[in-house]
């Protein structure tokens, strides 16, 4: 498109994610502060003080109570978007599980951030993973432009018909929330093409609904229970088409985005290094030092984690001799973290062999993951006839912990 | 083994087929009670040497009180591993037989033996509730407990819990009476006699019938149309709204408060004390609320208003004595 439909805006993930739910014309902000993620919602009252934003915001005794709001807001048929994080995340566990049943499409920002105990404000995925079968979609940013992306393709991808769930936007705590980067916005002119687009979110059962009403909340005895929840089956399963349509619609009429996978140097490489979020810039910076140093060797980031893009990652790995998945997650007498699970669970059944699979736990807690620990990985890939009998997770860089 | 029966009804069978037994209740009848009291049998038996395995397993819905339940026991000789709810039934046991009817004969085969808590003949009783040509046990639970119990509700399980050794041989008065007084110790010794003696009243008044040679009606239960998942609305949400009082639950109520409105003072004591709003009620010329009667649509039967009226004005009648 020739006309300009953006403006340079440098910022940080939480004014990001605060302009996006202004530009996407959110009815309802339901919060209880949280670092890091408390900047959100002051963007957001400070841009409803300036009449800026013509919504709702509600800052509230406690995230249960805020995330209350957000799903009752949900079921009468507002656009809603709850910004939290780590404890405020556990605290609402109820709802967020609720939300995907009822069929909430909910954008939660989530400036993920590590869970007590030990207490610690600083980045990492465990405040996320126990809602990752919840039932609602996941996106993973790398930057805080990702996050304003996303924010807004969540919002689309939530309200279709086909779809009606919640959307998580998951940013790391302080690596994206805030730090601040250049960044692109719409426009008056983007932001009113994209409203266009957006539409209002019709709820096809809502509770206020005044021709149709509908009562929610009811119980399901063994006899339908599997059949409700096996509607979010079909739900997810829609979700990677309407992904398509609604990011090849962002991508041709204002910038392009990732939705699924992003790829680095992955055609010709015999290993591949897979991770998400923030810390794929270290494991590309370091590909980058293998490569020229002849290494054959490539990264993959999953950009939605759920659903999680099974075909893609099968179609891009096959043939791989070895793959380390580097995972920003914690597991305790589990064989694999989550998203190394995940990668595993995608690869199995392969027609000519799967390829070796190894799971690291990395940059816990906001701790800083270098890009020679990462080469160290790359060297280690080499070896991985040698993991036969151990398929634990090895965490990177602990002091006297075990070695690669 | 007990004098009283003409045959032996049944015997504990092995592992593969384990005895099957449901409790047709409803809830604060005291039929999960019976049914573990049953499996208390059963683990006594197997101290004794002889290896015995018992389950006894309830199946609830969100309701307690007066909703219908049912309560599953298998018993068997080999050790039990399974856990999903029997579709064969060998014992189908009926302790308040106003339960709908459908469900009533679910999962009988030609050799399942019904055991009904009525004042009614056994053949009556399987007439009316279509029940087929079936071996049929009645005992007058009910009002047996309401004799030998002494309490304002009834009881009917250790009655119901006499009778059901004429179906099963193998329990004994002494046995029975041993497990009556370790479950009720607690309770102190009266509870631990009158139980004994509603379950003894329970065994020497039971009625046999052999029905299996007559043409007694057999109703078929149609099972529910199965939902598909896309039958089911977005988050379950139901189309209609402000609808509560289409779900009649004063079908749940084993017993029917009756309203004195000569005894009535008009006090409003029972409306407040209603959990279900229903004591009907209405302005009168003079400008006060007045009580008018009760909503037998909605009453589940809880006693509340008997409790709190000052005046004795309402009092409990079985509901199967008010037909």
């Amino acid at each position: 498109m020739n006309d300009k439909k953006y403006v340079i805006l440098p910022g940080d993930g939480n004014l990001m994610a605060a302009t996006a739910i202004v530009h996407a014309d959110t009815d309802v902000v339901a919060v209880y502060q949280i670092t890091p993620s408390t900047q959100v919602s002051e963007h957001i009252a400070e841009k409803k003080r300036t009449g800026e934003f013509a919504g709702e915001v509600r800052v509230l005794h406690g995230e249960i109570e805020a995330y209350t709001a957000c799903y009752t807001a949900s079921q009468c048929g507002a656009r809603v978007a709850g910004p939290s994080c780590s404890q405020g995340l556990l605290y609402a566990s109820e709802l967020l599980h609720a939300m995907p049943g009822a069929r909430c499409p909910i954008v939660i920002l989530a400036a993920n951030r590590e869970v007590s105990a030990p207490i610690n404000i600083h980045a990492g995925h465990s405040d996320v993973m126990p809602f990752r079968d919840s039932g609602a979609v996941m996106f993973f940013a790398k930057n805080a432009q990702e996050v304003y992306d996303f924010t807004l393709l969540a919002f689309k991808i939530g309200e279709d018909k086909r779809v009606q769930l919640p959307v998580w936007v998951n940013y790391d705590g302080f690596e994206i929330s805030h730090t601040t980067v250049i960044n692109k916005i719409l426009n008056e002119q983007g932001v009113k093409e994209l409203r266009e687009y957006l539409g209002t979110y019709e709820r096809p059962c809502s509770m206020l609904n005044m021709e149709h009403p509908h009562a929610t909340g009811g119980l399901v005895l063994p006899n339908a229970f599997m059949e409700a929840k096996y509607a979010l089956v079909q739900a997810m399963q829609n979700v990677p088409k309407v992904m398509e349509e609604v990011s090849d619609f962002y991508s041709k009429n204002f910038w392009p985005v990732h939705s699924f996978v992003e790829e680095y140097e992955l055609q010709d490489a015999e290993y591949a290094i897979i991770t998400m979020g923030s810390r794929f810039g270290t494991v590309k910076e370091a590909v980058k030092r293998a490569r020229a140093n002849g290494e054959k060797v490539g990264a993959l980031r999953i950009v939605s984690f759920r659903p999680f893009p099974v075909a893609k990652v099968r179609d891009l790995l096959d043939g791989k001799k070895a793959v380390a998945v580097l995972d920003r997650s914690g597991v305790y007498g589990s064989p694999m973290s989550p998203l190394c699970e995940n990668v595993a669970g995608s690869l199995i059944n392969m027609p000519f062999g799967s390829p070796f699979v190894r799971g690291f736990v990395d940059s816990l807690g906001g701790r800083v993951l270098t890009v020679e620990q990462v080469l160290e990985i790359i060297q280690s890939l080499k070896h991985h006839e040698r993991w036969n009998d151990d398929v634990r997770s090895t965490w990177v860089g602990v002091e006297k912990g075990d070695t690669i | 083994m007990n004098q009283k029966a003409k045959e032996p009804y049944l015997e504990i069978q092995s592992g593969k087929t384990p005895t099957t037994i449901v409790w047709h209740a409803r809830g604060n009848q005291g039929a999960v009670g019976a049914s573990a009291i049953l499996t208390s049998l059963i683990a006594e038996l197997a101290e004794k040497g002889e290896y015995y395995d018992a389950t006894s397993a309830p199946i609830f819905g969100a309701a307690k009180e007066g909703e219908p339940i049912r309560v599953y026991n298998r018993i068997s000789k080999d050790p039990i591993e399974v856990f999903y709810t029997p579709t064969e039934l060998d014992v189908i046991v009926i302790v308040d037989p106003t339960i709908n009817r459908g469900i009533l004969t679910q999962g009988a085969h030609k050799n399942t033996v019904y055991l009904i808590n009525t004042n009614k003949t056994p053949e009556e009783i399987a007439r009316e509730l279509k029940l087929g040509p079936r071996r049929v046990v009645t005992v007058d639970a009910t009002g047996i407990a309401k004799k030998e119990l002494q309490t304002k509700r009834s009881h009917p399980n250790t009655t119901i819990l006499g009778a059901l050794i004429l179906i099963f041989p193998f329990f004994t008065l002494e046995l029975m009476n041993k497990i009556i007084e370790t479950t009720y110790e607690e309770k102190g010794h009266k509870v631990v006699s009158t139980n004994q003696n509603a379950m003894i009243r329970g065994f020497a008044e039971a009625v046999e019938f052999d029905g299996r040679e007559t043409d007694i009606p057999w109703e078929e239960n149609t099972p529910p149309k199965k939902l598909a998942w896309y039958d089911i609305l977005p988050g379950a949400s139901i189309p209609a709204t402000g609808n509560f009082s289409a779900n009649k639950t004063g079908t749940w109520r084993t017993e029917r408060p009756i309203l004195d409105l000569e005894k009535c003072i008009h006090c409003l004591s029972c409306s407040q004390a209603c959990n279900d709003d229903s004591i009907l009620t209405r302005f009168g010329t003079d400008g006060l609320e007045k009580v008018i009667g009760i909503d037998y649509d909605h009453c589940k039967g809880c006693a509340a208003c008997v409790t709190v009226c000052p005046n004795k004005a309402i009092h409990m009648v079985p509901e199967t004595e008010t037909k």
